[in-house]
C-alpha cells in the first residue's frame, strides 16, 4: 500500500483506542495529538484515487481525494480538535464520550474520502453507531430512548440509501462515484439516494433528530453532535448532486424556519441550540443550492465550529456554571427575553390588531406568542405530540409510515 | 482415504466419540478430552472437503439401500457443505463452553449430556450431506430424538412439560406433514434425489404444488415458520449450551437448511414460484419476521427474547430462498452462517451471565457490563450482527438478501427487512445500554466477575468469528455462488 494512501480515518480510530486505554488526565493531550497527526496526513494526501480494497465481489474506493474533500476533512478535524479541547471546560472530562466522538469523526472522515457508494454506506452505518454510543454515554433513560430513536432513523436513511445504490449500480454498472454519466436524480432509485442522505443529514421533516439526541446527551458529548454527520451528509449531497438543485433552497429554508419557530419554543438550552444547528444546516443547504460554490464550502467549514464552539458550548457552559441539571442539561433558560424586546412586542401588537384578536386575547389572557409556542409544542419537536408518541418499539412503525409516504409521493409524481 | 470413506467417517466419528465418552463417564477430564478430540477430528474431516467442493467436485457415499429407490446415501453440495462446516466448527467452541457451563453450574448427568450432543452432531452432518429426501428425513428425526434428553436435562416437572411441547410439535409436524409430503413427492416424481433445478417439473403443477410446498414448509417444524414456532421458546428451559445447539449449531439451522434445499433441489425455485398457489411463502415468512420481532420486543426474559429473535431470523432464510434472485439465495445460505455465529455468541453471553450472577431477566442486567465486560462486548457484537450493522456477519448476509429483494422489486420484502432491522435495534440495544450505562439495580447473590474462563474463551471466539466473517467471506461466497452458476 502506498503510504500516501493511508486512510486518515484510521489515524483517528487509533487515537480513539489510545484515549480509551489511557488515564482520564491524558484524554485531551492524546486526542489533540491524534487530531493534529491526522490533519498532517490529510494535508499530505495527493489528489486522485489513492486506495482500493476488496469487499465481497466489489473493489471499493476507500480513499479518493480532491479539493472539496480536503476542505470537508479540515472541517471535521477542526470540529474534533475543538470538541477535544473544550470538553473539560464543561465540568466534565468524559473519556468515553471522547472515544465515541473520535470514532464518529473517524467514520465521518471516511465518508468524506469515499470514492464509491459502498464505502459511504458502510462508514455511514458505523458513524451512526458511534454517535448512538455517544448519546448513550450520559446513562440516563432519556439518553437511552434518544439514542435508539437516533439509530432507528439513521438506519432507515441507510436503508433508503442502499435502495438507491441498487438503482445506481443498475444504471452505471458500478458503485463508483466517478461512474455516473448522468444526473443521479434522473436514474431509477436516485430519489432514494438523495432521501437517504437527507435523512442522515437530519433534513426536514426528520429535523427533530438532532434536537432529540441533544435532549439526552452529556454536555461533553454534545460537542461532537454537529461535527461528522452534517459535514459528511452535506458532502455526499454535494457530490451526488453537483450542482445542488434549486429545490434544495426551499428545503434549506424550511429547515431554517423550523429552527426559528421551534428554537424559540424549546424549553431547554441544549435543545434550543440543537435546533439552531438544524437551521444552520438548512442555511448551508440553501446556500449550496444557490450556486455559490465558495459559499457552500464556507458553510461546510463553518458548521462544526459553530456547533461545537458556539451553541453546544454555550448551553453546556450554562449547565456547568449553574449546575442546575448536571447530566441531562435540562437547563431552563429564560425563553421570554426575546419576546420582551421591542421588535417582537411591536410585531405582536400589529399582528393582534391586524387579526382582530385583541378582544379575544383580553378575555382569555392568551397571547400570540403563547399561542405559537403552544402550537409548536403541541404538534412536533422534542416535547411535542410526535415525540411523545415515539415509544421505542413503535418508532419503527413511524419510520415505515414516513418512508412509505416518501415512496407514495414518488410514485404519484 | 477415499472421499466416500471420509464422508462415512464424518458421520460415525461423533458416534464413536459418544461411545468412548460414555465409557469414560466416571473420569470427567478424560470424558471432556474425548469430546474435544472428537469435535476436532470431525471438523478436520468436514473441512478437508472444502478444496474439492471449491474445485467443483461433489463427493458421494452410499451406505445402504432399504428398498429400490430408497437408499441412505450422501452427496456433498455447496449448501450442505456450508452447514456442515458451521456445525463442526461451532461444536468445538460449544464443547469448550459446555465444560465451563456444566462444571460452573454443577449440573448432573453430564455424561448423558455430552453423549446426546455427539448423536445430535452426527445427525446434523447426516442432514447436511444427505443425497436424497429419505436420508434427510431419517437424520432429521434422529436429531429431534437425540435433542429431547438435552432439552429435558434439568428433569423437573416444568422442564419435562416444556420438553414434551418441544418434541411433540417437532414429531407431529414431521410425521404428520413432512413424511406424507415425502411419500407424495416420491409417488409423483419417482425419485427423492436432490437434483439442481428440482424433480417436480412436469409431474406436479398449480395449487397441488402449492399445497405440497405448504406441507413441506410446515412439516419442517425446525424452520419455526409461524404457527409451528412454539417449540422454540418452549425449549428455552434447556441449559444454555443446548440452547446454543438448538439455535446456532444444529437444530434450527437444520430446519432452514432443509427448506432451502427443498426449494433449490426438489421444487426448483424458477419452477415452483412460477406456479399459481405458491406465492404465500414470502408473505408467511414476512409475517413471521415482523410478528416474532414484535413479540421479542415485549419479552422480559433474556433467553426468551433471543428465542423469538431466532424465530424471526430463520424466516429471513426462508424468505430469501423464496425470492427468485440468485444473490438472495446466496444471501440465504450466508445468513445460516451469519446467524449461527451471531446467535451462538448471544446465547453464550446469556449463559455466562446466568452462571456468574444467576440473572435471567432483562430488568436485572443493569450494570452487568461493568462486572462482565468481555461477555457484554461479545453480546454487543452478536446484537449488532442480528441488526445487520457493519462490521459484522449479519451485514453481509442481509446485503445479499436485500440485494435480491431489490433485484426482484419485492416491496413487501424490502419493507419487512426495514421493519425487522428497526425492531431488532429496538429490542437489542436497550440490553446493551442497561449493561454498560445504568447503575446496578439488583445486588448479586455473591460478588462476581466474568464466568469461568472456558465460557469466556468460547464467547470471545464466536464474537471474533462474527467480526471476521465481515472481512473474510471469500470462501463461503465462492462456494455458494456455485449454486446459481448451476454446478451439479
Amino acid at each position: 500500500m502506498n503510504i500516501a494512501a493511508f486512510p486518515p480515518s484510521l489515524l483517528l480510530m487509533v487515537t480513539a483506542v489510545l484515549v480509551a486505554v489511557s488515564p482520564n488526565s491524558r484524554t485531551r493531550s492524546i486526542g489533540l495529538a491524534g487530531v493534529a497527526i491526522t490533519a498532517v496526513a490529510v494535508g499530505l494526501l495527493p489528489n486522485g484515487l489513492l486506495l482500493e480494497v476488496g469487499f465481497m465481489k466489489y473493489a471499493v474506493a476507500l480513499v479518493l481525494n480532491d479539493a472539496s474533500r480536503s476542505a470537508a476533512a479540515w472541517a471535521v478535524l477542526a470540529g474534533a480538535a475543538l470538541a477535544v479541547f473544550l470538553s473539560p471546560f464543561l465540568g466534565e472530562n468524559d473519556r468515553r464520550s471522547a472515544v465515541a466522538g473520535l470514532l464518529s469523526a473517524a467514520f465521518g472522515l471516511g465518508v468524506v474520502f469515499s470514492g464509491d457508494l459502498i464505502a459511504i454506506f458502510l462508514q455511514w452505518e458505523l458513524l451512526a453507531l458511534s454517535i448512538t454510543a455517544l448519546i448513550f454515554m450520559s446513562g440516563t433513560e432519556q439518553a437511552r430512548a434518544a439514542g435508539i430513536r437516533f439509530l432507528l432513523l439513521q438506519l432507515s436513511g441507510g436503508f433508503l440509501f442502499k435502495y438507491g445504490m441498487h438503482g445506481y449500480e443498475a444504471s452505471f454498472g458500478s458503485y463508483l462515484l466517478s461512474a455516473a454519466t448522468q444526473p443521479v436524480v434522473e436514474i431509477p432509485g436516485g430519489w432514494a439516494l438523495i432521501a437517504g442522505a437527507c435523512i442522515k443529514l437530519g433534513a426536514w421533516p426528520v429535523a427533530m433528530v438532532l434536537p432529540d439526541a441533544a435532549r439526552g446527551i452529556a454536555r461533553s458529548g454534545s460537542l461532537w453532535l454537529g461535527i461528522a454527520l452534517p459535514v459528511s451528509a452535506l458532502m455526499v449531497l454535494n457530490i451526488l448532486l453537483t450542482p445542488l438543485p434549486t429545490e434544495f433552497i426551499a428545503l434549506g429554508l424550511v429547515m431554517a424556519a423550523y429552527a426559528i419557530v421551534y428554537g424559540i419554543a424549546a424549553r431547554t438550552a441544549m435543545v434550543r441550540m440543537a435546533r439552531i444547528g438544524v437551521g444552520l444546516t438548512g442555511l448551508a443547504l440553501a446556500l449550496g443550492a444557490s450556486g455559490s460554490e465558495t459559499m457552500g464550502w464556507a458553510i461546510t467549514w463553518l458548521l462544526p465550529a459553530v456547533y461545537a464552539l458556539g451553541f453546544f458550548l454555550a448551553a453546556g457552559a450554562v449547565a456547568s456554571q449553574t449546575d442546575r441539571e448536571r447530566r441531562t442539561a435540562e437547563v431552563l433558560v429564560d425563553t421570554d427575553w426575546l419576546w420582551r424586546t421591542g421588535l417582537f412586542r411591536v410585531a405582536s401588537a400589529l399582528a393582534q390588531v391586524s387579526f382582530g384578536l385583541r378582544d379575544l386575547i383580553a378575555q382569555t389572557g392568551f397571547g400570540l406568542v403563547t399561542a405559537v409556542q403552544r402550537l409548536a409544542r403541541q404538534y412536533t419537536g422534542v416535547g411535542g405530540l410526535l415525540s411523545r408518541t415515539w415509544g421505542i418499539g413503535y418508532t419503527a412503525i413511524w419510520v415505515i409510515g414516513l418512508l412509505a409516504l416518501y415512496a407514495m409521493i414518488y410514485l404519484t409524481l | 482415504m477415499s472421499q466416500s470413506t471420509q464422508i462415512l467417517l464424518a458421520l460415525f466419528v461423533p458416534l464413536i466419540g459418544g461411545v468412548l465418552l460414555t465409557i469414560a463417564g466416571r473420569w470427567p477430564n478424560i470424558r471432556e478430552t474425548i469430546t474435544l478430540t472428537t469435535a476436532g477430528i470431525l471438523m478436520l474431516l468436514v473441512w478437508s472437503f472444502l478444496p474439492a467442493l471449491l474445485a467443483g467436485e461433489r463427493p458421494e457415499a452410499h451406505l445402504t439401500t432399504l428398498m429400490p429407490g430408497l437408499s441412505i446415501a450422501f452427496k456433498i453440495e455447496p449448501l450442505g457443505m456450508l452447514f456442515a462446516c458451521l456445525a463442526s466448527l461451532l461444536w468445538i467452541v460449544n464443547s469448550v463452553y459446555s465444560i465451563g457451563y456444566m462444571r460452573g453450574n454443577h449440573e448432573k448427568h453430564q455424561t448423558r449430556f455430552y453423549a446426546c450432543f455427539t448423536i445430535a452432531l452426527s445427525a446434523a452432518i447426516g442432514i447436511a450431506f444427505a443425497e436424497n429426501l429419505f436420508t434427510l428425513f431419517v437424520f432429521y428425526e434422529v436429531l429431534t430424538l437425540s435433542t429431547y434428553p438435552l432439552v429435558a436435562h434439568k428433569g423437573d416437572p416444568q422442564t419435562i412439560q416444556q420438553a414434551r411441547v418441544y418434541m411433540g410439535i417437532l414429531l407431529a409436524t414431521s410425521i404428520g406433514l413432512l413424511l406424507p409430503a415425502i411419500i407424495f413427492t416420491y409417488s409423483v416424481a419417482g425419485t427423492l434425489s436432490f437434483t439442481p433445478g428440482g424433480i417436480l417439473e412436469g409431474h406436479l403443477a398449480g395449487p397441488a404444488l402449492g399445497l405440497l410446498l405448504l406441507m413441506f414448509v410446515l412439516g419442517v417444524g425446525k424452520a419455526a415458520v409461524m404457527p409451528v414456532h412454539r417449540w422454540l421458546p418452549a425449549a428455552m428451559v434447556a441449559p444454555t449450551p443446548v440452547s446454543a445447539l438448538l439455535h446456532a449449531v444444529a437444530v434450527v439451522k437444520a430446519g432452514v437448511f432443509t427448506v432451502t434445499k427443498l426449494i433449490l433441489y426438489i421444487f426448483g425455485p424458477d419452477y415452483v414460484f412460477s406456479q399459481a398457489g405458491t406465492d404465500w411463502l414470502i408473505p408467511a415468512a414476512c409475517f413471521t419476521i415482523v410478528a416474532a420481532s414484535v413479540v421479542a420486543l415485549r419479552q422480559t426474559s433474556l433467553k426468551r427474547m433471543l428465542a423469538y429473535s431466532t424465530v424471526a431470523q430463520l424466516s429471513y432464510v426462508v424468505m430469501a430462498a423464496a425470492l427468485l434472485a440468485p444473490i438472495s439465495q446466496v444471501g440465504a445460505a450466508l445468513h445460516i452462517l451469519a446467524h449461527g455465529v451471531g446467535k451462538i455468541t448471544l446465547f453464550f453471553a446469556a449463559g455466562a451471565i446466568y452462571v456468574a450472577s444467576k440473572k435471567t431477566e432483562l430488568g436485572q442486567l443493569n450494570g452487568i457490563g461493568r462486572r462482565m465486560p468481555i461477555t457484554m462486548v461479545a453480546f454487543t457484537i452478536g446484537a449488532l450482527s442480528m441488526i445487520g450493522i457493519p462490521p459484522t456477519a449479519g451485514a453481509i448476509s442481509k446485503w445479499g438478501i436485500l440485494g435480491g429483494a431489490l433485484d426482484t422489486h419485492n416491496m413487501l420484502v424490502i419493507l419487512t427487512l426495514l421493519a425487522s432491522t428497526l425492531l431488532n435495534c429496538a429490542y437489542f440495544l436497550p440490553v446493551v445500554f442497561r449493561a454498560f450505562l445504568l447503575p446496578e439495580n439488583v445486588a448479586p447473590k455473591k460478588d462476581h466477575g466474568e464466568a469461568p474462563w472456558p465460557m469466556v474463551l468460547a464467547l470471545s471466539t464466536t464474537a471474533l468469528f462474527t467480526l471476521a466473517f465481515f472481512f473474510f467471506n471469500g470462501i463461503p461466497i465462492a462456494l455458494e455462488m456455485q449454486i446459481y452458476r448451476g454446478a451439479p
